[in-house]
């Protein structure tokens, strides 16, 4: 069961226009390494954990994960807000407007809709949490690679907060999986 | 954990209400005019007004946005924690961090919405109208472009 609570996470507010900053950060959205891919992937796994300990966990995360998701769209949509064709083209994304204009569609930088191909969910724990501990790790470098390219403090500030999360993130994965090899051990023993 | 302890808002060692409040690259009213475009009026103007002044309410400690700061910072120290506590269930002392952390995110919900409109929507309509309407959905969740 998901409440709606009308506000982000934490503050998105993104004072200057930026089409093309926009079409890089909507990776985030709906890209390979993005919050899509992540709130899916977690919250699709969670099912068959084995225990409780480890629903809630991927519950949780994977909960956190939408309200991100929730967070990118705001960018991208405030980055756009207004913003007509020749901005778009001037700013390199009109292959972008052609289609979405300045709607948020979830798709990689490159253009690729989203697909669930880039999840998986096997029913076994350790398969699983080992790939979300690369996941948080490919969502960082994500994050990484956009504070290299943007400039908007505004935006920086956002992206910072998220990518900390994925760090944090990575470090509850890792308790879990421990906890799990520390269980089947118990049971060879 | 241990080392985080004494501090409020901790995201792994940094804090993070440093980041929330008194930030001067925020939104400014300026950038809210109805837009040239698409025509869309921003909905900062036509919500309620409990705060007059111009420029950027965080810059000038408007109860609406240290109330909504205050509702982001105690909800996300309870995030935190809740992810915390998922792997570390024995920690009694994170567990009544975390009652507390509640308790303040439920207290500021209250006078935000006695004071602005309902954040979610089991809140709505206490007042006889249809409230759940008013404030601002995202992206227009800048608190410092509400009032």
């Amino acid at each position: 069961m998901f409440v709606f609570e009308k506000r982000t996470q934490i503050p998105v507010c993104i004072k200057n226009k930026n089409p093309r900053l926009a079409g890089i950060i909507l990776s985030q959205y709906g890209g390979p390494d993005g919050e899509l891919s992540a709130s899916l992937r977690y919250l699709s796994q969670r099912f068959t954990m084995p225990d409780n300990r480890g629903k809630a966990l991927l519950t949780d995360i994977g909960t956190e994960e939408l309200a991100h998701l929730e967070i990118v769209g705001s960018i991208v949509a405030q980055l756009t807000d207004c913003e007509g064709a020749k901005s778009f083209d001037k700013y390199g994304t009109g292959a972008y407007y052609v289609d979405h204009a300045n709607a948020v569609y979830p798709a990689s930088a490159a253009g690729v809709p989203f697909t669930a191909a880039y999840i998986q969910s096997k029913a076994d724990p350790i398969a699983d949490i080992a790939e979300d501990l690369a996941a948080e790790q490919k969502a960082r470098a994500t994050y990484d690679n956009i504070l290299r390219m943007s400039d908007d403090p505004d935006v920086n500030e956002v992206i910072k907060f998220l990518r900390e999360r994925e760090v944090v993130h990575f470090q509850r994965f890792g308790e879990l999986l421990d906890y799990y090899q520390s269980q089947i051990k118990d049971c060879q023993k | 954990m241990e080392n985080n302890m004494n501090r409020r808002y901790v995201v792994s060692g940094q804090n993070y209400s440093g980041n929330f409040n008194g930030n001067n690259n925020m939104r400014s009213n300026s950038n809210q005019q109805s837009c040239p475009n698409c025509g869309n009026q921003n909905s900062s103007s036509n919500n309620n007004s409990h705060n007059d002044n111009q420029g950027c309410a965080c810059d000038n400690n408007s109860s609406f946005s240290d109330l909504m700061h205050a509702i982001m910072e105690a909800d996300f120290y309870a995030q935190d924690l809740k992810l915390y506590l998922d792997t570390h269930p024995d920690d009694t002392r994170a567990v009544e961090m975390f009652r507390e952390a509640v308790r303040q995110y439920k207290a500021t919900r209250k006078v935000f919405e006695e004071n602005f409109y309902p954040l979610t929507s089991d809140e709505a309509g206490k007042n006889g109208t249809w409230d759940w309407i008013e404030g601002n959905f995202p992206p227009d969740s800048c608190p410092c472009s509400q009032r």
